[in-house]
C-alpha cells in the first residue's frame, strides 16, 4: 500500500510540476508584467482609474450571456442592475421594453444587441464566445474594442463607445 | 516590471507581516506554546482577527481608518512585551535555526520546494497584474468589500435584498469574511483598490503551503522526510489552483481561502488527538470558525469539526477524574461558544435582513424526482464532469487511493481525515439534492471548485497512510508521535 501511495503522488506531483509550469511557462501573462496594474486594470474598466463604478450585469446560467455593463454617469450606490436575469421594474426605464429572463438565457445574440444599443452603455465588458460578438458586427461598429483576455472559446473584450 | 507594480506587492507583504504580527500576538496572548506550525498559520490567523475587529467596529459604530485598526495591537504588544520575546538577536537565531534546517534537506526537497516557491512567486505577480474582471468577484465578493468599506460596517445596500432576482445574483447571503480580510488592505491603504483584493490570496499561498511542510515534515520524519516536500509542492503545484491564482476564472473567489482553511483546521484536529481540551482544539475550531464565515460551505465544516472535537471530549471526559469534569464541560461549552460566535452573528444578521435559504427539503419533493432518482443523476452529472477533466482524474485517484490505505491501516489520524473529507464531501452531495437549482446547471457549474475545496484535505488524507507508518515508528522508538 505504500509503495501505492508513494508512485501515486510522485506521477501526480510529475503530471503537476508539467501542467502548472507550462502555464507558468507561457509568455502571454509575462507581457503583462511590463504594464502597471493600473493599466491592466484600466483596460479591464478599473472603476477608479476611468471614475466609473462598475456594475456587473451577468448572466451565470451561459457564459454566452455574461455582458458586464457600466455605467459611467451613475454612481454605485445609485446604478441598477440592468441585464441580470431580469427584473423588468429596471429596465424600463432604461429600455423601452422589458427584458425578460427568457431572453437572457436563451438568447445571448438579443441581449447583447439590447445592451449595445442602451444609451447608457457607454463602457461594456463582454465575456462571451466571439461568435456572440460578430451577430452584432454591425452595432459593434460604434465602439472601440479591447481584447483583455482570451481562455479556451472565451473571450473578455471591453467594448467603449466611440465619441 | 513597473514601479506601481512593486509598490503594490511591497504593501501587500506589509499587511501579510503585520497580520503575521496579529497572529503572534494572539497566540502569546493566549499563552499558546508556540510551534512552527504555529508560526506558519499565523499570517492568516491575523488576517481573520483583523477583519473581525472590523466587523466588530461596524457593529459598534467605530470607524474604519488605520489608526483604530492598529492602536489595539500596538498596546497589546506593549502589555505582551516581556511574553513575545522579540528582539533583533532572537530573529538573528531563528534565522539561522530556519537556515540550518533548510540546509539539512536533501536535493529533491530543496528542488521541489525551490519550484513550489517560483510557481508561488509566478501566482502572486498574476494575482496583481490579472484584471477584476469575472462575475462573482465583481458581483459577490469584491462588491461586498466595497460596500462594507463605503458603509464602514457589514451591511449590503437594501435594495439589493428587496429583489429576490438581484439578492441571488449578488449572493448576498454569503458569508463575510473575505470581503472584511479585503477591507483590512483598503482601510490601511486609505481607499480601494481592486488588485489588493486578488493579491492578499498570497497569504493563503504561502501560510497554507508552509503549514503543510512543516506538519508533514515533522509527522513523516524520520521516514519519508522528502516526501513531505513531494506532498507540498502538490498542495502548490495542482493545476485545479490555476483558475484561482494564476487565470481569471475563478481569480479572487473564496474557494482558495476555503480550501487553505480546511487544511489548517485539519492540521490542528489531527494535532488534538488524544487530547481534545488543549490550544490544538481551539485553533482547529478557530480556523473552521472562519471556514464558516468564509463561504457557505464551511457551514458544514464547522459542524464536522464541532461533531469530531464533540466526540473527543465526550471520550476524555468519561476517562477523566469525575470531580474535574464539571469545570472541563464548563470551559469546553464556553470557549467552543465564543470560538463559533462570528457564525452565529452572521446567522442573526441573515435573519434579521429576511435572507432566505435557498436550499430547502421541499425542493426535493417539488423537483418530481425520488431521492434514489436525484442520487443517481447527481452522481451522473459529477461523473461527467470528472470523466471529460483529466486534472479531475488525479483528485478522484487520490480519494480513491487515500481512502483505501486509510481503511487498510486503519490508524486514528487517517480515520479522522477519512472522516472529514467523506461527511464534506457528502454535505456538497446533500446540497445538490436539497438545490432549487437546475441540477445540471447547478452541478456542472460548481462541482470544480466544490472538488478544489476538498483538494487540500484529499492530499492530506493521500499522506494519511504514510503518516500513520512514521508515527507508529516514532512512537516505538521516541515515545507518542507528534508533529511540532
Amino acid at each position: 500500500m505504500k509503495i501505492v501511495v508513494v508512485v501515486f503522488s510522485v506521477a501526480w506531483a510529475i503530471f503537476s510540476l508539467i501542467t502548472t509550469g507550462y502555464e507558468v511557462l507561457q509568455p502571454k501573462w509575462r507581457e503583462r508584467l511590463r504594464q502597471s496594474p493600473t493599466d491592466v486594470q484600466a483596460n479591464a474598466g478599473g472603476i477608479y482609474n476611468r471614475g466609473a463604478w462598475r456594475l456587473p450585469l451577468t448572466d451565470k446560467n451561459s457564459p454566452e450571456t455574461a455582458v458586464l455593463f457600466v455605467d459611467q454617469e451613475k454612481g454605485l450606490l445609485h446604478a441598477l442592475p440592468i441585464v441580470y436575469r431580469l427584473n423588468p421594474t429596471y429596465l424600463v426605464p432604461l429600455y423601452n421594453e422589458p427584458l425578460t429572463q427568457d431572453i437572457a438565457v436563451s438568447d445571448p445574440d438579443n441581449t447583447l444587441r439590447k445592451v449595445l444599443t442602451s444609451p447608457d452603455a457607454s463602457i461594456i465588458y463582454y465575456v462571451g464566445t466571439e461568435e456572440t460578438l460578430d451577430h452584432s458586427a454591425d452595432l459593434l461598429q460604434g465602439y472601440q474594442q479591447t481584447l483583455v483576455d482570451a481562455e479556451n472559446d472565451l473571450i473578455f473584450v471591453i467594448l467603449e463607445r466611440k465619441s | 516590471m513597473t514601479l506601481e507594480f512593486i509598490k503594490i506587492a511591497v504593501f501587500v507583504l506589509l499587511i501579510s507581516g503585520m497580520s503575521y504580527a496579529v497572529g503572534r500576538l494572539l497566540y502569546a496572548l493566549a499563552k499558546i506554546n508556540v510551534s512552527a506550525l504555529h508560526i506558519a498559520s499565523s499570517p492568516i490567523l491575523g488576517l481573520g482577527t483583523l477583519a473581525t475587529q472590523l466587523w466588530i467596529y461596524g457593529l459598534l459604530g467605530v470607524p474604519w481608518n488605520r489608526w483604530l485598526l492598529v492602536l489595539p495591537w500596538v498596546l497589546l504588544a506593549v502589555i505582551l512585551r516581556h511574553r513575545l520575546k522579540v528582539s533583533p538577536h532572537n530573529a538573528w537565531v531563528g534565522l539561522g535555526q530556519a537556515k540550518s534546517k533548510f540546509n539539512q534537506l536533501d536535493n529533491l526537497s530543496k528542488t521541489l520546494l525551490a519550484t513550489g516557491s517560483v510557481f508561488a512567486i509566478a501566482y502572486f505577480a498574476s494575482l496583481i497584474l490579472q484584471p477584476f474582471a469575472t462575475s462573482d468577484i465583481l458581483a459577490i465578493w469584491g462588491f461586498k468589500a466595497k460596500e462594507f468599506f463605503i458603509n464602514q460596517q457589514v451591511y449590503v445596500t437594501p435594495r439589493l435584498t428587496e429583489t429576490v432576482n438581484l439578492s441571488r445574483f449578488y449572493h448576498i447571503d454569503y458569508p463575510p469574511l473575505l470581503p472584511l480580510m479585503a477591507d483590512v488592505f483598503y482601510v490601511m491603504l486609505g481607499h480601494v483598490n481592486e488588485s489588493l483584493f486578488k493579491a492578499m490570496q498570497v497569504i493563503f499561498i504561502v501560510s497554507g503551503g508552509a503549514s503543510m511542510f512543516i506538519f508533514m515534515r515533522a509527522f513523516l520524519a524520520p521516514l519519508h522526510k522528502n516526501l513531505a516536500a513531494v506532498f507540498t509542492f502538490l498542495l502548490i503545484a495542482v493545476p485545479q489552483f490555476l483558475p484561482m491564482l494564476f487565470q481569471f476564472k475563478y481569480m479572487g473567489y473564496a474557494d482558495y481561502p476555503l480550501a487553505i482553511l480546511f487544511l489548517l483546521s485539519t492540521l490542528f484536529l489531527v494535532r488534538s488527538i488524544g487530547k481534545p481540551v488543549s490550544s490544538d482544539w481551539c485553533l482547529a475550531l478557530v480556523f473552521a470558525s472562519m471556514a464558516a464565515v468564509t463561504k457557505n460551505e464551511g457551514l458544514s465544516f464547522l459542524g464536522i469539526v464541532l461533531l469530531i472535537l464533540g466526540v473527543m471530549f465526550v471520550v476524555q471526559v468519561r476517562k477523566a477524574n469525575p470531580k474535574t469534569n464539571r469545570y472541563s464541560i464548563v470551559r469546553y461549552l464556553v470557549v467552543a461558544g465564543a470560538l463559533v460566535l462570528p457564525t452565529i452573528v452572521w446567522a442573526i444578521y441573515k435573519q434579521r435582513h429576511n435572507m432566505t435559504v435557498d436550499f430547502k427539503f421541499s425542493n426535493l419533493a417539488e423537483s418530481g424526482m425520488n431521492p434514489i432518482e436525484r442520487l443517481r443523476t447527481i452522481f451522473y452529472y459529477i461523473w461527467l464532469y470528472i470523466s471529460t477533466n483529466p486534472i479531475f482524474h488525479w483528485e478522484l485517484a487520490a480519494l480513491v487511493v487515500g481512502t483505501v490505505a486509510a481503511l487498510w491501516y486503519r490508524s486514528k489520524i487517517a480515520l479522522l481525515i477519512l472522516v472529514v473529507v467523506g461527511l464534506q464531501l457528502t454535505t456538497y452531495v446533500l446540497s445538490f439534492m436539497f438545490s432549487p437549482y437546475d441540477l445540471k446547471f447547478h452541478i456542472l457549474s460548481s462541482i470544480d471548485r466544490l472538488l478544489t475545496q476538498v483538494l487540500p484535505i484529499t492530499i492530506l488524507l493521500l499522506s494519511a497512510s504514510l503518516l500513520t507508518m512514521s508515527a507508529k515508528t516514532k512512537s516505538s522508538n521516541k515515545g507518542p508521535a507528534r508533529p511540532s
